[in-house]
């Protein structure tokens, strides 16, 4: 039925099984079950070698044939690629035998994961010729849409809560889109979005554009395999706010082992959220496998999300792969902060923190066994939630420009500590 | 002035297009029971097997989530906005 294009064959419901064509939809008619791109994985496995992604360069598009675009991609042909930093003196706070950090503070160009899914979402929004783009977003997302938009000439329209941190707003507002701040809570911004979906034309990176969009989050798992050594990673944990991120990291690890990238491996994946908005780790610790949505109460604000779309699929992950979810608490949070700047120099934003904090937790109950290795995927930076931190770094200590001052600082300090 | 529900873009097939549609149904059950009388097929779309209304479906009485309300049982009254919206991705 579905005309293939590149190496995708169809958009198909994750409920039914309903097939429909490569467009902007993103619903099965039938029962509003999420559309997903099917590949020709034999196609794939054809072209997609190890060989072959080493030849090419560093950026997540070296994985192309499992990123849903027909032609080559035309917006951030730069994103990925970040490092994998193995983190000793995390490691050794944490309890734990073998650490790494996927560290996404620094992706190209807006610093969080979001460049990822933003850059599929625009190059195949140019592809199906859409030249508006939008999204509903926490802050993250709209700073991509933003930049990569101006980037590539389109035009881009964000929809953010009213109340976000300062850095996320200005990190839209500098690349000249129309920033839309909307007085509700993220659920209420994305509840209008879908309505304003239905009636402009646009491509809606995560509302019509979802099944494309979405994808963008496997090239993370992609590259921590491809950096551990070809190696899917015992235990891995990601922050939660759909839940989306969670999901397409383990399919991620089932398409290496389904091409032949890698040897099927046995892998928990697990998920971390922030207590004031905890749906999908509350549903979790109940034994549920249906979430009840929350009102978000919490300074992790990129994961307040209380009606998470992916939270059904996040728990099926936790099922499949024998692993666990968990939440922190806003000074759990800020503390997981610290941590991960104290000990790796990587200063991630606050849900980096739920991540480092949750695993802590998971660590010390053992659902991460202490003589196990992890991979913490964080997400986004801290340069962009100073809000959340400023009252809980101290001061600088200012002195007169003058070495006797500063001597008589040494001795104080030396004196007290 | 009765409820008027907001029809999504997968239902309006069914609904001939129509965007918006009445009802003077007493709650949110009763008024897919009434949709379904005029557009026969939007049941089966929105409620599973048991009834329930299906994972992926979100639906709104002004602007609420009805998971907040009684569910099914929201009681609707005259002037009331309800919207029926696919769950959607995060950001």
């Amino acid at each position: 039925m579905a005309k293939k294009q590149g190496y995708m064959k169809a958009l198909r419901c994750r409920e039914c099984g309903r097939e429909y064509p490569l467009e902007a939809r993103h619903v099965c008619e039938f029962d509003f079950g999420p559309l997903e791109v099917v590949y020709d994985y034999d196609a794939v496995k054809a072209k997609l070698t190890r060989k072959s992604i080493q030849s090419r360069p560093k950026s997540m598009w070296r994985y192309r044939e499992l990123l849903p675009v027909a032609k080559d991609p035309t917006v951030g042909l730069q994103v990925g690629f970040t490092p994998l930093i193995k983190a000793d003196r995390l490691a050794k706070r944490l309890g734990i035998r073998e650490l790494w950090v996927k560290n996404d503070t620094v992706n190209y160009p807006t610093l969080s994961f979001k460049d990822r899914v933003v850059s599929v979402a625009l190059s195949r929004a140019r592809e199906l010729g859409f030249e508006v783009v939008a999204c509903a977003s926490t802050g993250n997302l709209a700073n991509s849409v933003a930049a990569n938009a101006s980037a590539s000439g389109m035009k881009a329209f964000v929809f953010i809560p009213h109340d976000l941190e300062k850095g996320k707003v200005v990190n839209s507002l500098i690349y000249g889109a129309n920033v839309i701040g909307i007085k509700g809570h993220y659920d209420e911004v994305n509840r209008l979005c879908a309505e304003i979906a239905g009636k402009y034309k646009w491509a809606f990176v995560n509302v019509n554009m979802r099944p494309y969009y979405a994808e963008g989050s496997k090239s993370l798992g992609y590259e921590i395999i491809e950096q551990l050594g070809w190696e899917i990673p015992r235990h891995t944990v990601a922050c939660m706010a759909s839940g989306s991120l969670l999901t397409k990291i383990h399919k991620s690890y089932q398409e290496a082992i389904k091409i032949g990238l890698v040897d099927e491996a046995q892998y928990s994946v697990h998920g971390a959220q922030a207590t004031g908005c905890s749906p999908i780790s509350a549903a979790y610790k109940a034994g549920q496998d249906f979430f009840k949505p929350v009102k978000p109460d919490t300074i992790a604000k990129s994961l307040a999300i209380g009606t998470p779309a992916d939270g059904f699929y996040a728990l099926k992950v936790f099922k499949d792969t024998h692993a666990a979810a968990d939440d922190v608490t806003d000074d759990e949070i800020r503390e997981g902060i610290g941590l991960l700047a104290e000990t790796e120099g990587i200063f991630a934003e606050t849900a980096g923190g739920v991540t480092v904090g949750v695993a802590k937790k998971l660590i010390a109950s053992g659902a991460i066994p202490a003589d196990d290795s992890a991979v913490l995927c964080i997400t986004g930076n801290g340069l962009k939630t100073i809000d959340a931190v400023e009252d809980n770094v101290g001061k600088p200590h200012e002195i007169k420009p003058s070495l006797r001052e500063f001597d008589a600082f040494v001795e104080k300090e030396l004196t007290i500590k | 002035m009765p409820t008027q529900i907001r029809i999504p873009t997968p239902l309006r097939k069914l609904t001939n297009e129509e965007e918006v549609v009445e009802t003077a149904a007493g709650n949110v059950g009763a008024a897919i029971d009434d949709l379904d009388s005029r557009f026969p097929g939007v049941k089966e779309r929105l409620l599973d097997d048991d009834g329930e209304v299906r994972r992926f479906v979100n639906v709104y009485v002004n602007e609420e989530d009805i998971r907040f309300l009684e569910n099914k049982d929201t009681a609707l009254k005259d002037g009331d906005e309800m919207s029926i919206i696919p769950a959607i991705a995060g950001g």
